[in-house]
């Protein structure tokens, strides 16, 4: 069985998938940001990437730099098989917690 | 084109690991130059740009930053708390344990930080941009926890002979306190100065075999020193949890950090007596510039009191001062303070049974605390 994803995780591995090609750490970043809606630190999002590497999750490859970037390479993420298959994992776990409940919750009178 | 700020800049080239360093400066600098900077102008960028930086240095580092805080919470803790004889409560532990929780212990730490950095970005400069902010994360603590914990922890000392004998025995013929801040004082310069000079050099030893040795272990070998790394820091984390109980209780000094002017409450009178306290934690001493009582109904001085000298010190344990209904001492000595009435000029003052009284009590800022009183 894969790992459990954290949201922030799930996230991250999300904005990939959206990305599609151009998945590369400042766009996951802003990509992130807007799911979120909050501002998210940079450095958070790039320990996220390394431990989701480290996991066999997502693989990246390095793609050129531009002028705005001083000629910086860029690092481009995608989602492996195996992330694939903990992100459906998660959105399975979530759905089976929340089967048969209304949602939003409400208070009991 | 706007630029990053330099220092920054060169701080994230000695954090990022070899592999990240190039992609991920370009990330923030994108960043920066595309969105930050048009949307919030240069200035407000270049905080933002610090942030990051930071939150990546803390997130590198911060169990170095947190092992290093904790064992100066110990040692300054055993170091003040001592039995009578002015032994240690540590002195019975193996020689390796009161080594790492001696000063000592703090510097190796400092040597710790500078390896990792420097393995870690593989950079001569890894280890220097670990170490420095180590050490000035530990020492901006140690300033501030000396100040919180100065008067509780010189409550203590007060009564241990070890520290008596200790001040007795030095050349100045200052107060307790008095003498005690000015150690205290120099020890954080001191500990300031140790830190700077062990930061670089271990820095510079530390900074020669991250270059030379760091970035041609593999995988497996920077995977089995992190793990030693993080197994020491465990350790600490523990050996610090299993001493926890002796340290002063962090709300108990915050609340003295955050209390200011002087301290004034009263006991329900009985038996024709109350007893105004002016202390704090009923241990820390106030510091008082005048009391002066009055008649509520008449505004009639009964009593105006000023010290001389002006010292905070502890009198009557610490300071409870009984006021009876009947004739009550004008002047009094408290500690090394002398109370001197300027109302009355006679040797006493009278309270009356029934009679409504304003208590004001005035620190040497000006500041005054009020409360009346009827015995």
């Amino acid at each position: 069985m894969a790992d459990i994803l954290g949201s922030f995780e799930q996230a991250v591995l999300l904005a990939i998938v959206r990305l599609e090609s151009g998945a590369y750490g400042r766009a996951i970043l802003k990509e992130v940001q807007v799911r979120l809606q909050r501002d998210v630190a940079a450095g958070a999002v790039q320990a996220t990437l390394e431990r989701l590497e480290r996991k066999g999750l997502v693989r990246s490859n390095l793609g050129s730099g531009t002028p705005i970037r001083d000629g910086r390479a860029r690092r481009f993420y995608t989602v492996l098989a195996e992330g694939l298959r903990a992100l459906n994992e998660a959105r399975k776990t979530h759905e089976t917690i929340w089967r048969g409940l209304v949602r939003p919750l409400k208070a009991r009178s | 084109m706007p630029h990053p700020p330099e220092l920054a800049e060169w701080i994230l080239g000695g954090l990022l690991t070899l592999d990240m360093r190039e992609t991920v400066s370009g990330d923030l600098l994108e960043e920066y130059r595309e969105s930050r900077v048009p949307a919030v102008g240069e200035f407000r960028a270049d905080l933002w740009y610090w942030r990051q930086v930071g939150g990546m240095w803390l997130r590198a580092y911060w169990w170095l930053v947190v092992s290093a805080i904790l064992l100066h919470v110990v040692q300054d803790v055993f170091n003040t708390f001592r039995a009578p004889s002015g032994a240690s409560y540590l002195d019975g532990l193996p020689t390796i344990v009161y080594a790492v929780l001696s000063p000592l212990g703090l510097v190796g730490l400092v040597g710790l930080a500078t390896a990792y950095g420097s393995w870690r970005a593989g950079r001569w400069h890894g280890g220097f941009a670990a170490a420095l902010g180590v050490s000035a994360i530990v020492w901006l603590f140690m300033a501030a926890w000396r100040n919180a914990t100065f008067q509780p922890f010189t409550q203590v000392q007060q009564a241990n002979p070890y520290w008596i004998q200790a001040w007795q025995s030095s050349p100045s013929k200052e107060t307790f306190q008095h003498w005690m801040y000015w150690d205290d004082f120099g020890a954080l310069i001191i500990a300031g100065i140790v830190l700077l000079v062990a930061s670089f050099v271990f820095g510079g030893i530390a900074a020669l075999v991250g270059e030379a040795v760091f970035p041609a272990t593999g995988l497996r070998g920077r995977r089995i020193i992190s793990g030693v790394l993080l197994g020491l820091a465990t350790a600490l984390l523990v050996l610090i949890g299993l001493f926890g109980p002796r340290a002063v209780p962090p709300a108990e000094v915050a609340l003295w950090a955050a209390t200011g002017g002087p301290p004034l409450s009263f006991d329900a009178p009985h038996d024709g007596q109350v007893i105004a306290h002016m202390d704090l934690m009923r241990g820390l001493p106030p510091d008082i510039a005048r009391i002066h009582i009055s008649e509520v109904a008449t505004g009639a001085t009964v009593w105006d009191v000023k010290p001389s000298p002006a010292l905070r010190v502890c009198w009557n344990g610490c300071w409870n001062l009984p006021l009876s209904a009947g004739p009550n001492p004008a002047s009094f000595a408290a500690g090394r303070q002398t109370f001197k009435a300027t109302v009355p000029k006679t040797p006493t003052f009278w309270l009356t049974q029934g009679t409504a009284y304003l208590f004001e009590v005035w620190d040497s800022k000006g500041r005054v605390q009020r409360h009346s009183f009827t015995l």
